[in-house]
């Protein structure tokens, strides 16, 4: 994950309150929709970020999750995901990032 | 004379009692209201601003929006 995104994930959690805080990813592959969780949730797993040794325990979850797609405005989630969702897995999305959050998030929704 | 009244918000019925109408406003409260989004996009999944748009009306604030690459 960007170091200056980690940052200002940082910033919004000392700001808001990491209860406050759901964060939203658009990751193409599990694998790496896992990571990001991972760094969000227990921590930069790189140790190179300001989010090394830094478990925010975060609310994450993929845009492809239930809770989000039901929060969405249907007509826009056709023009602008509708497309991407066909060539994406948003199955094995999903399950990465809700795995991960299982494990090592504070908060849900 | 008109049946039903949008204005009076009444609704007359035939035989000629008004039955008042109960207008319900359904607003949906999802799981996202209140809360502060940090939307973490990807140029080959999810854009950032796309999740904006389908998400600017779920309630909850957007604080940022990112799109990262991989290259």
């Amino acid at each position: 994950m960007d170091l200056e995104n980690q940052q200002r994930v940082k910033d919004a959690a000392e700001k808001f309150g990491p209860e406050n805080i759901v964060v939203i990813l658009g990751s193409s592959d599990a694998e790496g929709a896992e990571i990001y969780a991972e760094t969000l949730t227990k921590g930069d797993p790189t140790f190179a970020g300001p989010l090394a040794g830094v478990p925010l325990g975060l609310a994450v979850y993929h845009v492809f999750e239930e809770e989000i797609r039901e929060s969405a405005d249907s007509a826009a989630w056709e023009d602008q995901i509708g497309m991407m969702e066909m060539v994406l897995d948003p199955a094995a999305l999903s399950e990465a990032v809700r795995k991960m959050r299982e494990e090592g998030s504070k908060y849900t929704l | 004379m008109p049946l039903f009244s949008i204005a009076a918000n009444t609704c007359m019925l035939k035989c000629g009692f008004v039955r008042k109408r109960t207008i319900r406003e359904v607003k949906h409260m999802g799981k996202l209201e209140g809360k502060k989004l940090l939307l973490l996009g990807e140029r080959d999944g999810i854009a950032g601003p796309a999740m904006e748009e389908v998400l600017k009306e779920s309630g909850a604030e957007i604080v940022f929006s990112a799109t990262e690459c991989f290259v």
